[in-house]
């Protein structure tokens, strides 16, 4: 079975099958779940924990930047999703739960571990295949990458590091 | 009278001349125009109202949740194209970045000739010199262009292209280059300041964090309007209801959400949701060796349309320059960890230029296509043709010759490993790069059709007067009707089309 991204996206059968796939290759080899630091508003438990991973990797401490999960970032994506229709919450769910499952990792010739699970090289190796996987997974990527990188710059403890500041004007 | 959602404890049942669904840039036009004509109005809105005072924040995290579709991140299904879309007062006028441009003659001969349309540049313009006015859209040369869109006139000046000064709606502009936000300073003259001014002022009833979810036609004709309030910090229902019982429609919620909601009434007749189009676009970074902080200056003062018609079988485009503040920067560059704090440590001196591909004029192109979920919320499929993909690839060379013609120290695309040039030598590079959905950064801030008009109701949803081909007293005043992409940024011309199309409204009260 190689689900087409319309299929997944679209709520097909393919779809179900794919998501139920990786539902059910959590349950036989859990992830690593990340305690949040408020209750959580919109993601379920696995999504969080996958959002903070990803965000470690793709957001780290480097260069003097503060670290995604310094500045709450797993957090504050968890309540953007809050604000959204729930549908969309549930799609960016079913992506987060695809890239975690360890099956569907294996669907896709990637090790049978959870994403949660991997060591942070391997991580980033996982990362950089589903951007450069199908379409399928460059979606998946864009899904999990996109929130967590806008959530982050848009924290002004990163604008130092771009040399960006709040114009004398703005009124807090 | 501006209600909000947050004053609306009980459910409302209203009559009145004209239904306005959608206050931007075609709804805004229309109702003031129907105010004008003495006709009661009542406008739905589903986003806030919101003011310069919530947009001195400066907060671009606050700006997109608050003031764009899906909080700041609606894109095609695939995520292969984020779109950039209004959702508030205003809509996309109170976000947009001011460039405003007629509907150009060739566009205007495309769809007589392919769209059965009797539109002519004469038959606009006192339309389009009466939204002038009003909107204050003139050349806009109060101070120089910012080094962001100075480069781009730099490279073009020193390839032989032609370069021009945008025309813009604005009054008293400071220059901020925080327009994507929302103007702070009350110089943009978008929707919330003009016409949704003139609309409430002259007796419009405005309700805002107001959604239309179904529009009733029994027989021919629409009765009521039947919309939820939702509570402006999450997208829920608070429970009251809203109905409007109109004598007349007019749906202006902007291409993607009007076919949309088109769609979840049963009011399926025609190809509503096809002829979806875009305005693809696509960006290079170019690094200098002075600062560049694009974020600050009027955002866009510089066009270049040299290459917008490449021939009838290739798709053209037209370049211009983007303002991108931190969070915007970060979701464009598709680089993560060390590299993406490289590049983002460079955006103060890297200048974003784009080029916006015109789709819809190549034979067979049709564009997207605008679909329902289930829960009601739309959706977007968007094809990749060879001819856009070819356009892609053309428009980085453009793009990275004009960069370093102006001066760039190195260039970067948008390809998650980034294609790199620091000479003109290296511009054959650019042809070994892959190019379409999911291969770099695609972004639309011009979504058009899904309603489109026309003579024919087997190949258009509403008519040459904008009405709907079966139901008389429903209209679609907004960018939906657009059957083309435009070669110019839209906003004028749907202000022009609205201004347009108030006679035919108001005589079918
Ligand atoms: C960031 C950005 C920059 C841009 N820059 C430029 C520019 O410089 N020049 C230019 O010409 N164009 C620009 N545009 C595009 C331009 O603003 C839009 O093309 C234009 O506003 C579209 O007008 P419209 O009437 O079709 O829809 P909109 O202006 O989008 O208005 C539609 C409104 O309807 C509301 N709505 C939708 N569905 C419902 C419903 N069911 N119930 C109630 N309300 C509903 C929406 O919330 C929205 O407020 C830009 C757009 C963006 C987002
Ligand atoms: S650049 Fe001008 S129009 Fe845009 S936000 Fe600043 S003052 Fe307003």
């Amino acid at each position: 079975m190689r689900p087409t991204r319309r299929q997944l996206l679209l709520g097909g059968v393919g779809a179900t099958a794919l998501v139920g796939l990786g539902a059910a290759g959590l349950q036989l080899r859990p992830g690593v779940i990340r305690a949040p630091r408020r209750p959580l508003l919109a993601l379920d438990p696995v999504a969080f924990s996958v959002i903070a991973a990803v965000a470690d990797r793709v957001c780290p401490a480097v260069d003097g930047l503060p670290s995604a999960w310094e500045l709450e970032v797993p957090e504050r994506v968890d309540e953007l999703m809050s604000r959204m229709e729930p549908g969309q919450a549930t799609d960016v769910g079913r992506a987060l739960l695809l890239l975690e499952s360890p099956l569907v990792s294996v669907l896709f010739g990637g090790p049978p571990t959870p994403f949660t699970r991997l060591d942070g090289a391997r991580q980033d190796a996982v990362l950089a295949s589903w951007r450069d996987g199908r379409a399928l997974r460059r979606t998946v990527w864009r899904a999990a990458t996109q929130l967590v990188k806008g959530t982050y710059w848009s924290h002004p403890s990163t604008w130092q590091h771009i040399g960006y500041a709040r114009p004398a004007w703005a009124t807090p | 009278m501006i209600r909000i959602g947050a004053e609306l404890t009980g459910d409302v049942d209203v009559a009145c001349d004209v239904c306005v669904i959608g206050s931007g840039a075609g709804g805004g036009v229309l109702a003031a125009g129907l105010v004008a004509r003495g006709l009661s109005v009542v406008i739905l809105e589903e986003g806030g109202h919101h003011t310069s005072r919530d947009f001195r924040k400066a907060d671009e995290a606050f700006s997109f949740s608050m003031l764009y579709q899906d909080r700041g991140t609606r894109a095609t299904e695939d995520l292969a194209i984020t779109l950039l879309q209004g959702r508030s007062v205003g809509g996309g006028t109170t976000v947009n970045w001011t460039t405003c441009f007629r509907t150009p003659e060739r566009i205007l001969e495309h769809w007589r000739r392919h769209h059965g349309s009797t539109l002519t540049a004469e038959s606009l313009r006192p339309h389009f010199e009466a939204v002038e006015e009003r909107l204050g859209i003139a050349r806009w040369d109060a101070v120089p262009q910012n080094a962001n869109n100075d480069a781009l006139a730099r490279g073009a000046a020193a390839l032989g292209w032609t370069w021009e000064r945008t025309r813009r709606n604005v009054r008293a502009c400071a220059n901020s280059g925080y327009c994507g936000f929302g103007c702070p300073f009350d110089a943009k003259q978008g929707m919330l300041l003009t016409t949704l001014a003139d609309a409430v002022a002259g007796g419009a009833d405005l309700y805002a964090d107001t959604r239309a979810e179904r529009i009733v036609v029994e027989g021919d004709r629409v009765v009521r309007v039947e919309a939820r309030v939702l509570e402006r910090e999450r997208t829920r229902a608070t429970g009251v209801s809203v109905v409007v019982r109109p004598r007349v429609v007019a749906l202006c919620g902007g291409a993607v959400n009007s076919p949309a909601l088109l769609l979840r009434s049963g009011i399926t007749d025609g190809p509503v949701g096809r002829r979806t189009m875009l305005h693809p676009v696509v960006g290079m970074s170019g690094r200098y060796d002075e600062p560049v902080q694009g974020w600050s200056g009027a955002p866009q003062s510089v066009t270049v349309h040299d290459f917008v018609d490449r021939g009838p079988d290739r798709v053209g485009f037209f370049l211009e320059a983007a303002p991108v503040h931190p969070m915007l920067a970060g979701v464009s560059l598709p680089v993560v960890g060390a590299d993406q704090a490289e590049a983002m440590g460079q955006l103060g001196f890297s200048s974003s230029l784009i080029a916006i591909c015109v789709d819809g004029l190549v034979p067979g192109d049709e564009g997207g296509v605008v679909t329902v979920k289930g829960d009601g919320r739309p959706s977007v499929a968007y094809p990749f043709r060879p001819e856009l993909v070819e356009a892609f690839a053309s428009a980085h060379e453009v793009l990275a010759a004009a960069h370093l013609a102006a001066g760039a120290r190195e260039v970067l695309s948008l390809h998650p490993v980034p294609v790199r040039l620091t000479s003109e030598r290296d511009l054959p590079r650019l042809r070994e790069a892959a190019y379409g959905g999911l291969r770099h950064g695609v972004f639309s801030a011009h979504q058009m059709g899904g309603c489109t008009f026309g003579p024919d109701p087997a190949t258009s949803v509403v008519d040459l007067d904008l009405r709907h081909h079966r139901v008389p007293n429903l209209f679609v005043v907004d960018g939906s009707v657009l059957p083309t992409g435009l070669g110019v940024n839209p906003s004028e011309t749907i202000y022009g089309l609205a201004h347009l199309a108030i006679d035919a409204v108001a005589s079918t009260t």
